[in-house]
């Protein structure tokens, strides 16, 4: 598998699809940033009729043609939609999928009654003809290449010249465009231009990984940089590496299970997607969950240490709190079942860390229960002195907010408690 | 005679037949503090922004610092509303404050150790250097205020916008907006703000700005900021510009003939 894909013909798809999945990679992240994946897809669509058009009027499969026509499109799609949202009131996504829709299926039956003479056909609109890439050589200073190469190689570099140059002014735009245009930045003509290179982008990919794949790698890389990041650089640098990951990813895949590249590039960037939205560091949901978990099982562990240690001692140093005022537990049938979990996971960590002895705390464990009950009259004698509230009302938010007392702000109440009494 | 910052004359801003602002004239001096006052809807945020030029207004001019403004080099500090961006967006807030020297270092120029060392100087006016490398998202909403005054701040102009920048913020920025709107007061600079809390307002404006709709005074506070001023402003309707726009809509949608309407 992994030789097939050092072969030659291995390198020649890969390259081709990594420069594709690159090029929509790296502008994605501008459109997600801009909450406009959508204005991608629309594009990335709405540029069909005008690449056939371009194709048969200049009856070759020259680029330059096509680009004009697509272009064209691509504005077409962009001025209508607008003028559907701003003149005839149609809700902004309802407006760009009418445009972009009705203009693909114009070029789809466009590219059905042209087929007849020329060779393009809208299996290979929709996913491009990546495999096929090694077939069409070019001669680059000497070097065998794939036709193909080129425009999906030109658009990666353009993109990432346009994002290097055009760096701050688009960050402006995206986050904050009324202060944009305030800067006398023509905010228009930078949006617009973004939008110029969806097109061309989405044209240069075209042939090579067709319009499914052009949307996919638009949206999808990008999403899952923004998952992951936090400073637009490394956004825009994860996305472009997510692209080329699932490049290399589709590539593999694609042979190992003897299918189309592009169907396996998509796939596995919805794969790596999926990966994000599960393992990322700060929002994914597994880290989350897990962080909530733990808190809850400390929380719950904490209990059970003060508990028994007011159990067996009586009463805590200061004499504030007694056995008496040891929380009462709710009768066993009446906790839940994933709280009964939670403290009898609790109790058994309990006893693996010897923190808990026949249902004693003991060393650490010991200092644990001291230190929060030691909390736990604090936060009581400042809501009573301080907050003014009935001593009915001090038990409940003494035990919850116990476990959120930090050493800085225990000492904060200390000294403001000390200060009032001298 | 006081040199005028900002002079707007018979301005008329709609969206498309609906009007927001009819027949606003105002002066307002260099150097002044400036409250603009209003009920909900009164257009107070459409006036900011025709000043900033990012609204065209369909008829009358304004002139900031003695020139109109579509001629105006003059670049003019900005405070949007908080919820008008995109607070999940991957920016640091020391790359925020820095976007305030954006317009000064012109094309293709990224920020350099200057401009750091500026955007800090921004930072520490309002307290925050210490969470520079904070993504925005994090703060809480007094926070993110005071990451736009300090972009505001970094923008170094003349003349400050702020749109309602005391809006659901706690205390300690409040105290901080305060301090910086001293700070710009005594460097001789403009602030021109949307402000909804009619207490403070002797205390802390040296002009004020009543509108609804149609401006309703506008000078000096010790006299404009009336009881009676207040009154026209907060308590009748201005059913007349009602009435127009509503028979506007009616004709433009088709639903009366206008003969039958003069029957």
């Amino acid at each position: 598998m992994i030789d097939s894909i050092l072969s030659p013909v291995g390198w020649q798809i890969l390259s081709v699809a990594a420069c594709a999945a690159g090029a929509c990679g790296i502008l994605g992240a501008q459109l997600v940033l801009r909450r406009k994946a959508m204005m991608g897809d629309a594009i990335a669509h709405g540029v069909l009729p005008g690449l056939v058009i371009g194709f048969v009027l200049s009856g070759s499969r020259d680029l330059l043609p096509m680009m004009v026509g697509a272009l064209v499109a691509a504005i077409v799609v962009s001025t209508v939609a607008e003028w559907l949202r701003d003149r005839a009131g149609v809700d902004a996504g309802a407006a760009l999928g009418v445009v972009f829709t009705s203009l693909f299926a114009f070029g789809i039956i466009l590219v059905e009654i042209f087929a007849r003479d020329v060779d393009l056909d809208p299996g290979c609109v929709l996913y491009g003809m990546v495999e096929l890439a090694p077939i069409h050589q070019v001669d680059w200073f000497g070097l065998s290449l794939p036709r193909s190469l080129t425009p999906v190689l030109g658009a990666f570099v353009i993109n990432i010249f346009a994002s290097l140059l055009f760096w701050k002014e688009w960050k402006l735009c995206a986050f904050d465009p009324e202060l944009a245009r305030a800067s006398r930045l023509p905010f228009r003509k930078l949006e617009q231009g973004l939008l110029v290179l969806v097109a061309i982008t989405s044209v240069a990919c075209f042939e090579a990984v067709g319009s499914i794949l052009v949307i996919a790698m638009l949206a999808v890389p990008a999403t899952i940089a923004h998952l992951l990041c936090n400073r637009m650089s490394t956004m825009v640098i994860v996305s472009t590496l997510a692209g080329i990951l699932s490049a290399v990813l589709g590539t593999i895949g694609a042979e190992r299970f003897n299918t189309g590249v592009p169907g396996m590039m998509a796939s596995s960037s919805g794969l790596l997607l999926m990966g994000a939205i599960l393992l990322a560091p700060s929002r994914g949901l597994i880290p989350a969950t897990a962080r909530r978990l733990f808190w809850a099982l400390r929380v719950e562990m904490e209990d059970i240490l003060a508990e028994s240690y007011l159990l067996s001692e009586g009463t805590d140093e200061t004499g504030d709190i007694d056995a008496s005022e040891s929380r009462e537990a709710l009768p066993p049938a009446l906790l839940t079942f994933s709280s009964r979990l939670l403290r009898s996971s609790a109790g058994v960590l309990l006893g693996v860390r010897g923190y808990l002895r026949d249902g004693v705390p003991v060393g650490r464990g010991k200092r644990i229960a001291r230190a929060l009950l030691k909390k736990r009259g604090l936060w009581r004698r400042f809501a009573a002195e301080r907050l003014g509230l009935a001593s009915d009302h001090l038990d409940e938010p003494a035990h919850r907010i116990e476990h959120h007392l930090d050493d800085e702000f225990t000492r904060r109440i200390e000294s403001g408690l000390d200060s009032e009494e001298s | 005679m006081i040199r005028p910052a900002i002079e707007i004359h018979d301005l008329t801003v709609a969206y498309r037949e609906k009007p927001v602002l009819w027949d606003i004239d105002a002066v307002i001096p260099v150097g002044s503090l400036c409250a603009i006052v209003g009920p909900n809807g009164a257009g107070k945020s459409t006036l900011l922004s025709a000043i900033l030029g990012t609204i065209r207004p369909a008829s009358g001019w304004l002139k900031i610092f003695d020139k109109p403004l579509d001629r105006s080099e003059e670049l003019i500090g900005f405070v949007p509303q908080r919820e008008s961006v995109d607070w999940d967006f991957p920016v640091e807030v020391l790359d925020v404050v820095l976007m305030g020297t954006y317009s000064q270092l012109g094309w293709f120029r990224r920020p350099g150790k200057a401009q750091r060392d500026w955007a800090m100087e921004c930072l520490e006016a309002v307290g925050m250097t210490d969470l520079r490398h904070r993504q925005v998202g994090e703060l809480s909403g007094g926070q993110q205020q005071r990451v736009f005054i300090a972009r505001a701040l970094a923008q170094d102009t003349q003349l400050i916008l702020m749109d309602e920048p005391f809006a659901g913020v706690d205390a300690a920025t409040e105290e901080a907006i305060r301090t910086v709107l001293e700070d710009l007061k005594k460097k001789g600079r403009t602030v021109v703000l949307v402000h909804h809390d009619l207490q403070t307002i002797e205390q802390f404006f040296d002009h004020v700005l009543l509108l609804n709709l149609r401006l309703v005074a506008a000078g000096p506070t010790s006299e404009t900021f009336t009881r009676e001023n207040l009154m026209r402003t907060y308590g009748g309707r201005l059913t007349l510009l009602d009435e127009a726009a509503e028979a506007v809509r009616r004709i433009r949608t088709g639903r009366t003939r206008i003969g039958r309407e003069l029957e």
